[in-house]
């Protein structure tokens, strides 16, 4: 597969999943970041 | 000196140990976290991240810290995985692939160091020293700071600050770990443990094959290891390898290292509530649980034997080390088991029914006997808090720990705690189990399979880490799965610790009177154990019925 990210800088090489995963650490912590808002409210 | 006079004599030994480090090392910790002087090396630190080491934080944005601190150790360990083939030392190793990686980072700053590769033909020298074991600092450390801001929360009034991560954070791990882990690693080092930054090498056995070993850091990685209760090996056979835990002496080391800090924060609790009574019945409920699993599991892989290979063996020898044996082997599975380690000796897999399965109910009691570093005391005392209320609801008196009112929000807070965990290990093992693709990853059907998949769940939602073996994670769906139950696992119950913890420092502390619950008296300690063992037991029996219960009554 060809490079599928236009920042990347290594040929040959798939982001696709890199980026996945980054996505979901993210969104991870923005969802404990938002349980801890709601626990404020209690 | 025959094997039940060895056994006996270790676990003395390790009693002894752990008694003469509880007083000295448990009012070290708590000097760390109260007193108001910082070190040199400390100011450095605090100017090269801005952080003024004299403000304290609300406990919201004590969590922010710990939550921020979190996701970039996440994101930059996974690109140190991704990257390591254009590192220094990385002794020709190619790129983790990204499942493996995103696992292989939340498992690390998760304390968790469920490791779904083989560290000797995965991970280069620069990767495991700087990438991996300065996780096993910090995230042990972190454990640590989230439970001084529990216990500021009993300790102080009227306020809305619990401290500051990043002080907490600087001081455990410059003034405890370091220090410690620098001591055993040169110990571990004198007793044959391996030091050096040799790659891989083949060699030639005596049966006329060929064999590759890999060198490399293992002793310095391996004293954090044990101490930061993290259990990631340098090898994938962990302390198996005779080249992380050569000998019978040092087996019994890392025993203690993975129990010395656990069992010694009651002593720090109790120094900085300022009653070190409460220090000794936290620790009192922790020796308890500790003991009685040492005595199950001992004795099952002693007695239940039912092969002939096992009768002449003495026992449950399948799996484990001949140089450790029974005695050693269980007394370190139930140790890093009931610690958040989960570093292994012996293969968990071919434990006995009642030895198996009792190392899966330490993980799911929570790992607080004594836990993890700080996650295990935070783990205790929230179950404190239930204790209370429940020994309150007995007499219908408002109940109160350490001054403190344990009103409705408090016990939100305790409840969201002790409900995260097992919602966490049930829904994954569920949809694990009713995928046929990951079902087929186990490689035992009926209860030991469902076994596996428990375990595994368990293990990483709980911060453990170690593995039951006979299932086959190293897949796309297992490293994100197992990656998600380990991040919700390890910082959901941290938000509520941390919420608790600026809930109790608001209260103004009531006084003591006739009608108080003392919670330093034995009769606590088996309120609090039997809170414990009912609270567990019923969250998990119908999944234990499925696996370890149903194969040993089969």
């Amino acid at each position: 597969m060809g490079r599928l990210c236009p920042f990347s800088y290594f040929r040959g090489v798939s982001y696709m999943p890199d980026l996945l995963f980054i996505v979901v650490t993210v969104a991870v912590f923005a969802v404990l970041g938002l349980v801890a808002k709601g626990v404020e409210r209690l | 000196m025959n094997d039940t006079l060895a056994g006996w004599l270790q676990i003395l030994a390790l009693i002894g140990a752990l008694a003469l480090s509880y007083r000295p090392l448990g009012d070290y910790i708590a000097h760390i976290l109260t007193t108001p002087k910082h070190l040199r090396a400390e100011r450095i630190v605090y100017r090269l991240g801005g952080v003024d080491g004299d403000a304290d934080q609300k406990w919201s944005a004590y969590l922010r810290s710990v939550l921020a601190f979190s996701a970039v150790s996440v994101l930059f360990l996974y690109g140190f995985l991704r990257l390591q083939n254009h590192l220094l030392l990385s002794i020709g190793m190619p790129a983790v692939t990204p499942a493996t990686a995103f696992n292989t980072a939340t498992s690390f700053v998760t304390n968790t160091n469920w490791q779904s590769y083989s560290g000797e033909s995965t991970m280069g020298h620069l990767v495991q020293m700087t990438g991996l074991a300065v996780q096993n600092f910090v995230s042990a450390a972190v454990g640590i700071a989230v439970v001084a801001a529990l216990i500021r929360g009993f300790t102080r009034k009227k306020t809305d600050r619990v401290g500051n991560f990043w002080v907490d954070l600087t001081r455990v791990v410059l003034r405890l770990l370091l220090p410690l882990a620098f001591v055993f690693a040169i110990v571990l080092v004198a007793s044959g443990a391996i030091q050096n930054f040799h790659g891989i090498e083949s060699i030639s056995t005596i049966a006329g094959d060929h064999q590759s070993l890999t060198g490399g850091p293992v002793a310095s990685q391996e004293a954090i290891k044990e101490l930061g209760t993290n259990g990631g090996g340098f090898y994938n056979a962990n302390s198996a390898h005779p080249f992380e835990n050569p000998n019978a002496f040092t087996n019994w080391l890392e025993i203690y290292l993975l129990l010395v800090i656990g069992f010694s924060l009651p002593r720090t609790f109790g120094k900085m509530v300022g009653d070190n009574r409460q220090g000794y019945a936290i620790v009192a409920v922790m020796a308890i649980i500790w003991a009685s699993s040492v005595a199950i599991v001992t004795a099952n892989e002693l007695h239940s034997v039912s092969s002939q290979a096992g009768h002449l063996a003495g026992g449950m020898m399948e799996g484990k080390e001949q140089r450790f044996g029974i005695w050693a082997s269980a007394l370190f599975a139930v140790s890093t088991t009931l610690t958040s380690t989960g570093a292994v000796n012996s293969f968990h897999d071919s434990f006995s029914p009642g030895g198996g399965g009792m190392t899966i109910f330490n993980m799911m009691l929570g790992e607080i006997a004594p836990g993890g570093t700080g996650s295990g005391l935070y783990g205790i005392l929230v179950l404190a808090i239930i204790a209370v209320f429940v020994a309150g609801l007995m007499v219908g008196r408002t109940p109160e720990y350490l001054g403190k009112k344990l009103g409705a929000r408090e016990m939100k807070f305790a409840s969201l705690y002790i409900l995260t965990t097992p919602a966490v290990v049930l829904i994954g093992a569920g949809v694990a189990m009713a995928l046929p693709g990951e079902r087929a990853n186990m490689l035992n059907s009926g209860p030991h399979g469902f076994s596996e998949v428990l375990y595994a769940f368990t293990s990483a939602a709980n911060n453990n880490g170690s593995a039951f073996a006979g299932i086959t994670v190293a897949t796309d769906w297992w490293n994100t799965a197992l990656g998600l139950a380990m991040l919700f696992g390890r910082f959901l119950p941290m938000v509520f610790v941390l919420a608790l913890a600026g809930s109790l420092a608001r209260q103004q502390p009531v006084p003591v009177t006739a009608g108080t619950l003392p919670t330093h008296r034995p009769q606590f300690v088996g309120l609090l154990t039997g809170v414990i063992l009912i609270v567990v037991g019923l969250t998990y029996f119908p999944a234990l019925a499925l696996g370890p219960l149903a194969e040993g009554l089969s």
